[in-house]
């Protein structure tokens, strides 16, 4: 295997960081309109007039801003948590699934496959899994056709003729299972 | 043989997961503090400024302070992107190099060899996976070890048979081992 292989591709990475950005950005520019337009009548149109309203609006500048952002804060929190819920489940989700085939495994179960959804970000390691127990599987089956064999043989006429037959298959055996 | 196909839960308790979103929501909060802030600081240097020069703009508040709104924004957003990948990268990092381990185990349990546990860092992730995987490996390595051994024993005896006085002692040895390795392996379900 080469070692640089990655079992969580880059577009993950990029596809993460892209959407949390652009979903910030988004909110980041709508709080900025939303500025704009609670603000929008022009000054005037006397100099005190103005100067009245620009010093109300000193006043109220802080607790207005921070009321818009906060929303909007709220949504983009919002946002990014449904973000990273998915893509964190991309990884995590599918160890759940993996997690019961190695248990059957161990339980000696070997029919069982690991499935992965298109978008799961951690199927090479359940090719590898996969692989492992097709491997464990073909290897458990030509031991059981060698025993098969090792029966036959027991059960001929006079086996105690058959001692090199014998002794060769249980070698074929111990090959099959140190392969 | 489907089932549990379709996603049941999104959140998984006791995983990396917690911690991977409790990052990005960190980040967008202080990233949101720092635009208030920042956008006030510019506002009120702003309107000091106006009020001070005598002369009154005849534009809305709105358009007044709009430049102020943009540079912070803008600023706060690449920012953010920023902080955004490096964390993102860390993350990543983080968890790629225990999942590419225990997938380079799985490939070499493939080959057979189920002697060696796996052992991941004290700090790294997936600890549950890993020990799931470890007993997974010790199961599979003694019954392995049941099959080979029966199968010595075997050919030991058979090659004892032609010079031994009692064949049939030999013979009853293999036939002994022999159902030993049949009743190991129908424990396995294939």
């Amino acid at each position: 295997m080469n070692s640089e292989t990655r079992i969580i591709s880059k577009s993950y990475l990029t596809g993460l960081i892209i959407k949390c950005s652009l979903l910030f950005a988004g909110g980041l520019l709508l709080t900025g309109i939303i500025l704009y337009f609670s603000s929008h009548q022009p000054l005037g149109p006397s100099y005190q007039e103005s100067f009245a309203r620009l010093v109300q609006l000193k006043h109220e500048m802080l607790v207005k801003s921070i009321s818009i952002y906060c929303l909007f804060m709220l949504l983009i929190i919002s946002g990014v948590i449904f973000i990273t819920v998915i893509y964190s489940h991309r990884v995590v989700g599918p160890l759940v699934g993996l997690t019961r085939i190695i248990k059957a495994i161990a339980a000696g179960d070997f029919t069982q496959v690991a499935r992965m959804r298109e978008k799961d970000a951690i199927t090479l390691m359940a090719d590898a899994l996969n692989d492992m127990r097709d491997a464990c599987r073909g290897k458990l089956q030509n031991i059981t056709r060698k025993i098969d064999d090792l029966q036959t043989l027991l059960n001929s006429p006079n086996p105690t003729e058959l001692s090199s037959d014998l002794a060769s298959k249980a070698r074929e055996i111990k090959k099959e299972l140190l392969k | 043989m489907i089932k549990n196909y379709k996603r049941k839960t999104y959140y998984i308790k006791n995983s990396a997961q917690s911690k991977f979103i409790f990052r990005f929501v960190a980040i967008s909060i202080f990233g949101g503090l720092l635009a208030v802030c920042a956008f006030n600081y510019l506002a009120y240097k702003k309107i000091d400024s106006v009020l001070y020069s005598m002369r009154m703009p005849k534009i809305s508040p709105g358009g007044l302070l709009w430049n102020e709104m943009i540079y912070t924004n803008i600023f706060v957003i690449i920012f953010i992107l920023i902080v955004f990948s490096l964390t993102a990268r860390s993350l990543y990092n983080k968890v790629h190099g225990p999942l590419k381990k225990l997938t380079n185990d799985i490939k070499r349990m493939r080959s057979g060899d189920f002697s060696r546990n796996i052992a991941l860092r004290q700090k790294d992730e997936f600890h549950d996976f890993a020990d799931t995987l470890n007993r997974m490996s010790q199961e599979l390595d003694n019954r392995f070890s049941a099959l080979t051994r029966a199968s010595d024993k075997i050919i030991h005896a058979a090659e004892q048979m032609p010079h031994s006085h009692d064949r049939l002692l030999q013979l009853e040895k293999i036939q002994k081992e022999t159902a030993q390795l049949s009743q190991t392996i129908k424990y396995f379900k294939i």
